[in-house]
């Protein structure tokens, strides 16, 4: 029997700047092929070649055996091959039900030309039964969660008949439980023949349900392997061609002025009687489960949404309005989870974009176009921000780099205490890394200080010098890293063990 | 490499500018009176008051919102100046005071934008009706006539040669050049518009942004209409209902995005030309008013297509 899908030698430019050369790449019946690679090393590339939103500018493709021919091809087509991609809910619509998304492609009619509502249903409940979902198919779209959206994806996926299943960070949203769910079904679904292209970050999970793994590093195949032969270290070093040091951690002087202080915060529902401080130059973690109330805190804290009690310091004064703009005027910056969404204006330059927050804080009326282009530039080279231009559309850019330039645009209008929300989800090992290594730049100079919240265990245990956690919108635990192990913290924020926290 | 980002830039008004040059061409072969200043002028002359209009609603149109009730202001403004000024005002109170309920119309505007949250759209559509509403009843639908010689060197009058309404939309189209594009508060404006949600996590004030920016819209829309009833020296309550559908077309002509945070207020002047051009050259030539509507209307789905045609191809 002929591979599944076999592509060959696709090649792919961008603006002159090849960003996919010569890569080949095999998917069998039934097979998890895991896709790994930085960010801006062409996954998304290649697999936007597949599903037809990119025309390819040489190589070939046979499904089955058979060369598609790829000169009218595009994403209706693709999906008629039976090449579904599994986005973030993006295929769905958000107001129509459960039962109606499932038929939108082919609605069943009666012989007088109208919708047949009890086989709309009926093919629902069939279609939810193939990935286990206990959901009303009366239920609109929006009101289900993002772990149940994404099963839904894959069961209308499934009823089209998909041979070839793409899932793009199928794992960036939901939760450990939820995973092993989709997990389950994936090896279900393998069962069936079907084969499934899976990009990721997280090492752990491609060992638990990859096959295979195809490496790209810089638009080049780097290596292809089966997951039972490789070590991890090793996929790691070929992803970004460097050995990761695993402590981020730099010696460097804690001072001992408090820089950051909240008091009894309260919000009804989200957390309760949260204390706490932060010092001069220090990494403070915070840390929990998804769901623990980190981002509703650091909202209230940021002023996006309001809390009913408590009292906020920055630098021992107390800051009076809860909005976004108050805080930013005493020197508080916040990197929001979702960088597409709330943190970047996607359509307009670099940057406009870095010099944003100090044009929002500025008093005078006018502006020195020089001096932004100057002070963009500054900063295109110190966070090494990889583009050709200043004026490059923040939307073409790289995870790791829309981040970077985010950070940039704190970090030029002179903020001293920085929240960061996630800041490394969905960015590759090596730009990870860059970050790291920002965050601990910032905070070496006097005044400036971070909180770092993050669910990655690891990462907050090898970048903060005090870790806190939360379970269930309240601080439970003040830790410190040295000596303490992610079981530990694991345990912490289980809610198995606490310790009084000193704010 | 900058240069080759700013060419890109710039592609965009200069695609428009070719089209008005030879749009220009293809007049000037068909009529010999076509190509002269005093008909340049007067094309010029006649756009003034759309082009007042178009000047600011570029910057709303940048921050995500546009204002409907433009024209209606206008209107009122005119009408309001013409029965103060019969009730015994002072020619310039009354001009004065019409400015000023152009500012309470934009305040308004902006009040049940950012505050109440109704969407921009339906919001100005509603003022749009109200106040045109209230023009009929000021007037009982009748033409007020304003024949007041100081008063008619808005409409009529030059400096240096130019004639004035030439001067005040240039003075228009230059103040929102530099606002947009030299002062901080221009950068926010595309900040609103591009990610509103991105906008407020950088501190930025959206409401104060948007209330600043409908505001100059209700003032822009009393100078346009002031204008109009010194030109005509007259103000009819129904006289400018169409004109906001020029003004956006003309905006959109000149590559300003509907969906906000994007525009450039040079294009949107080219639009406003090239849609004044288009309707003198017809005229000159004798076509009938009712193909100028067709005309216009197919010029303008040109332009917009071929525009998110280009966009589609660098993409790609």
């Amino acid at each position: 029997m002929p591979d599944l899908l076999l592509m060959e030698n696709i090649c792919k430019s961008f603006f002159g700047i090849p960003v996919l050369k010569n890569v080949s790449f095999r998917l069998r019946h039934g097979e998890v092929h895991v896709l790994l690679g930085e960010n801006g090393a062409g996954k998304s590339t290649l697999i936007k070649i597949l599903s037809g939103a990119y025309t390819l500018d040489s190589g070939k493709i046979f499904l089955e055996g058979r060369e598609i021919d790829m000169t009218n091809y595009n994403p209706q087509i693709a999906s008629r091959m039976g090449i579904a991609t599994i986005y973030q809910n993006f295929h769905l619509v958000p107001h129509l039900t459960v039962a109606e998304n499932i038929s939108l492609a082919t609605f069943p009619v009666s012989r007088m030309g109208f919708i047949n509502w009890p086989k709309v249903r009926a093919f629902a409940e069939q279609a939810l039964q193939k990935v286990q979902l206990q959901v009303d198919p009366n239920t609109k779209v929006k009101n289900l969660t993002m772990s149940q959206q994404q099963m839904l994806e894959i069961a209308i996926a499934l009823v089209q008949k998909a041979k070839i299943i793409i899932m793009d960070e199928p794992t960036a949203a939901i939760s450990r439980r939820e995973t092993e769910t989709l997990f389950q079904i994936i090896r279900q679904i393998k069962t069936q023949g079907v084969g499934i292209i899976y990009i990721s970050h997280k090492l752990e999970e491609i060992r638990e349900i990859g096959d295979t793994i195809t490496i790209l590093r810089d638009g080049e195949q780097v290596g292809t392997m089966t997951v039972h032969e490789v070590n991890m270290d090793q996929v790691v070093n070929l992803m970004t061609g460097k050995e990761i040091r695993t402590d981020q951690r730099i010696a460097r002087n804690l001072r001992t002025q408090e820089i950051f202080r909240c008091v009894h915060l309260s919000a009804v529902g989200k957390f309760d009687d949260v204390s706490f401080s932060a010092r001069d130059g220090e990494i403070l973690g915070l840390t929990g489960l998804v769901g623990a109330g980190k981002t509703e805190l650091a909202r209230a804290i940021f002023g996006v949404d309001h809390f009913e009690q408590g009292e906020i310091f920055v630098r021992g004064v107390r800051v009076h309005h809860n909005t976004p703009r108050a805080m930013v005027e005493a020197g508080v910056g916040y990197i929001p989870e979702d960088r597409d969404t709330s943190g970047l204006c996607l359509n307009r330059p670099i940057r406009d974009n870095i010099t944003i927050v100090s044009h929002a804080k500025s008093r005078n009326f006018g502006l020195n176009l020089r001096q932004d282009n100057q002070a963009a530039q500054l900063f295109i080279r110190r966070l090494q921000i990889r583009t050709d231009s200043l004026e490059r559309q923040v939307k073409y850019l790289s995870g790791g780099n829309k981040q970077k330039v985010i950070l940039a645009k704190w970090f030029q209008a002179q903020c001293q205490f920085l929240i960061l929300d996630e800041p490394t989800i969905g960015i590759d090992v090596g730009a990870r890394q860059e970050i790291y290594r920002l965050i601990h730049d910032f905070v070496r100079d006097e005044g400036r200080g971070v909180l770092f919240i993050s669910s990655d265990l690891s990462e907050v245990l090898n970048i903060a010098d005090r870790i806190l956690v939360m379970v269930r919108g309240r601080i439970t635990a003040e830790l410190f890293p040295d000596g303490l192990t992610k079981q530990e913290l694991l345990t912490y924020c289980l809610g198995l063990r606490n310790s009084s926290p000193t704010g | 490499m900058e240069k080759k980002k700013s060419r890109i830039k710039w592609s965009a008004v200069l695609g428009l500018l070719i089209f008005y040059v030879v749009l220009c061409a293809v007049f000037s072969i068909l009529s010999p009176f076509f190509l002269t200043l005093k008909n340049f002028s007067n094309i010029a002359s006649n756009m003034a008051y759309i082009g007042i209009m178009a000047a600011v609603q570029t910057p709303l149109l940048i921050g995500g919102v546009m204002d409907l009730s433009m024209g209606a202001s206008a209107q009122l403004a005119g009408v309001l100046v013409g029965i103060l000024y019969m009730g015994g005002w002072n020619i310039w109170l009354a001009t004065l005071f019409a400015l000023g309920i152009g500012l309470v119309v934009g305040f308004l505007n902006a009040m049940s934008v950012t505050r109440i949250g109704i969407n921009a759209f339906i919001a100005t559509l509603g003022m749009l009706n109200v106040i045109e509403g209230i023009a009929l009843v000021l007037t009982g639908g009748l033409t007020v006539s304003i024949l007041v010689p100081q008063f008619q060197f808005i409409g009529m009058g030059s400096i240096l040669g130019i004639p004035f309404p030439i001067v005040l939309m240039l003075s228009f189209f230059v103040v929102f050049y530099i606002l947009l594009t030299f002062t901080p508060f221009g950068r926010t404006v595309y900040a609103v518009g591009g990610n509103p949600v991105a906008s407020k996590l950088c501190g930025i004030n959206n409401t104060r942004v948007l209330t600043v920016l409908f505001v100059l819209s209700g003032i822009a829309g009393a100078t346009s209409g002031i204008l109009v009833a010194s030109m005509l020296g007259a103000a009819a309550p129904a006289a400018l209902s169409g004109t906001i559908l020029t003004v956006i077309a003309s905006v959109i002509l000149g590559g300003t995005s509907l969906s906000g945070g994007s525009g450039n207020i040079w294009g949107t002047l080219l639009g406003v030309l090239i849609l004044g051009t288009l309707t003198n050259g017809l005229v000159i030539l004798n076509v009938s008013s009712f193909w100028q509507e067709v005309t216009q209307g197919l010029v303008l789905l040109a332009a917009v297509g071929i525009d998110q045609i280009r966009q589609r191809r660098e993409q790609r």
